[in-house]
């Protein structure tokens, strides 16, 4: 059900990377959190479309009880703070200046698997929440003029239905929130909260790319500091509470008009970006997520001829070998708002009958200046302190995309929010214009994207509408 | 240019300088000059310097003479009785300030300072 198609030059996996199961897709969040920024809020000139209805202010309030669920180590993201509490991170942190790069920390979830962490509360007896599971929604009801949601219907595997009713619904369920919208057309044949062609477009992601390397001149062990969590530290009894990413100042943003971005380093060896390499993870990944391998043959191909590469680098893999250990920089950026990246329904059907997601994700020529102008600051910074060298790979905007655009898996847009309803599909409180009971929780509202990780962000958001129905019906 | 030459040639150190002291005098031509001399002094392995300066030539094929590129790399700020230590510190801090002003050369996508690049193609001519 979670399956559906991608046209156009970037995909993703969308039956991979969603997991529909009561605690959602925290069944596999990496769990690094951070908020969002004051100027991610902000309407940014050389951002088209960019701006939210409120200031980062009034999510504030929300973020405290967001990290308690995310059972963070601490509320703090200084990165003075840090540095004040380990000795070994002042050692190696690295002396940026600010601007035109600075720091941006993420602390980390254990991760929280929501599911497992809050069933036992949920399950509590004289608890008031009811929870039904294998309920699939596949409409909402509405009166005749779609000012009100009358019920909810849905359909389990077995097919049988069932109808919920209530006095306030909520949606929250990532880009499923649109093609839900999109399904429910009885009343409005395209789609509910409809009515200015939105639900759906401006998908989002965060723009995520390997490319180039660095070569500093730091000590051992800096990189733990600026890297997200390898597979092969996911061993480790210790790991570091938090990560300092490297992020170009707003004011060197807007000097570049550039989107927002962080970069992480990652420890690699030379021989892991051939072909071969690179097919042998592919094939490798299918088989982790229990499926065969879509291309088998034709990968393995790829690997024989190249088995030398990929003999050498699995070598210095295993055996830690220095002399080809290099730091790659992975670029993580927010995603320039676009109406024509978009989900919508498709021909084929789902197991329950219902018409499946396609998804066309575009990127366009403000992404890719993100990226290479974030590598030259980047670049002109480490050399400007004597930190090292950086080579890149991906420079001229006149280029195609290089292989291996990812989507990080974080899904947003497609029921941005505005108080406008001719610019988002939800008002300010996240309720579905011209619907009086319809709210939307989720990545699905956020009219930008930043350049976070999206999970603590998006609970503080449920945190604030939690606030806000709470005050409604009372 | 890999990894390792460009490591061999100019791995910046902690305490920032780009290019490191010791090493064999560079080819006869550049090394006709004294100021030129002291230059490539600073270089630790003039063999890669040399390759890469080439690359750095092929796109500045006007700064092929070795009075031009040492007066370039040098500038204003050192003379001929300056300390070998003062006039590394001098070439780091010209660097430094090549990188924080934009004046940058990428050869092989290695983004280097022109007055790096300059001391090599000096190994070079």
């Amino acid at each position: 059900m979670n399956d559906g198609d991608c046209v156009g030059e970037h995909r993703v996996d969308l039956l991979w990377s969603r997991l529909r199961y009561f605690g959602g897709t925290t069944g596999h969040w990496g769990g690094n959190c951070a908020p969002l920024d004051e100027h991610d809020f902000e309407e940014r000139a050389w951002v088209p479309d960019s701006g939210w209805p409120f200031p980062k202010t009034e999510l504030d309030d929300s973020y405290p009880k967001a990290y308690e669920y995310c059972e963070l180590p601490s509320g703090n993201f200084s990165a003075d703070y840090w540095a004040a509490q380990s000795a070994s991170f002042r050692e190696r942190r690295i002396a940026l200046a600010g601007d035109p790069i600075g720091e941006k920390i993420m602390l980390k979830s254990p991760p929280t698997r929501f599911g497992e962490v809050y069933r036992t509360a949920l399950a509590r007896p004289g608890n008031r929440c009811d929870v039904y599971l294998h309920a699939n929604v596949v409409e909402i009801e509405t009166t005749e003029e779609a000012s009100r949601v009358t019920a909810l219907r849905t359909r389990g595997i077995d097919g049988q239905t069932c109808r919920f009713r209530a006095g306030i619904y909520i949606l929250a369920s990532g880009i499923e929130n649109a093609r839900l919208l999109l399904l429910s057309n009885r009343v409005r044949p395209r789609g509910l909260g409809n009515d200015h062609d939105l639900v759906g477009r401006y998908f989002m992601a965060h723009t995520t790319l390997r490319t180039g390397r660095a070569m500093l001149s730091l000590p051992e062990g800096t990189a733990s500091y600026y890297a997200t969590l390898g597979w092969e530290q996911r061993f480790l009894s210790e790991i570091n509470p938090f990560i300092d990413a490297l992020q170009p100042s707003r004011a060197a943003q807007e000097r570049e008009g550039i989107l927002n971005s962080v970069v992480f380093f990652e420890e690699s060896y030379e021989g892991e970006k051939t072909p071969g390499f690179v097919a042998m993870r592919r094939i490798a990944k299918q088989i982790v997520h229990g499926r065969m391998p879509p291309n088998l043959l034709r990968d393995l191909g790829i690997v024989v001829g190249d088995l030398d590469e990929v003999v050498k680098a699995l070598y210095a893999r295993s055996f830690g070998d220095r002399s080809y250990k290099i730091l790659q920089t992975r670029f993580f950026c927010e995603q320039a708002p676009d109406r024509d990246s978009r989900v919508m329904l498709g021909d084929d059907l789902d197991a329950l009958g219902q018409r499946k997601l396609v998804l066309d994700w575009r990127l366009n020529d403000l992404d890719k200046r993100t990226i290479i102008r974030t590598q030259k600051l980047l670049a002109e910074q480490f050399g400007a302190l004597g930190v090292g060298r950086l080579q890149v790979e991906f420079d001229s905007e006149a280029d195609p995309w290089p292989k291996g655009v990812d989507s990080s898996a974080h899904f947003m847009g497609t029921t941005r929010m505005s108080t406008d309803p001719r610019r988002g599909v939800v008002d300010g409180d996240c309720r579905v214009h011209g619907i009086d009971n319809l709210y939307v929780a989720g990545g699905s509202v956020m009219p930008t994207s930043g350049a976070t990780m999206v999970t603590v962000n998006i609970v503080a958001l449920a945190v604030r509408l939690a606030g806000h129905l709470r005050s409604r019906l009372s | 240019m890999n990894r390792r030459e460009l490591l061999a040639t100019a791995t910046a150190t902690a305490t920032a300088a780009a290019v490191l002291l010791c090493g064999s005098p560079g080819p006869a031509r550049a090394a006709a000059l004294p100021e030129a001399r002291r230059l490539l002094a600073l270089l630790r392995s003039p063999a890669a310097a040399r390759r890469i300066g080439r690359a750095y030539l092929e796109t500045a094929a006007d700064e092929a003479d070795p009075a031009k590129l040492v007066t370039l790399i040098v500038g204003d700020g050192a003379d001929g009785g300056t300390a070998d230590g003062d006039l590394l510190r001098h070439v780091a801090e010209r660097q430094r300030a090549d990188f924080a002003a934009g004046r940058t050369v990428k050869l092989d996508g290695w983004v280097l300072s022109r007055t790096e690049a300059r001391l090599y193609a000096l190994a070079a001519v």
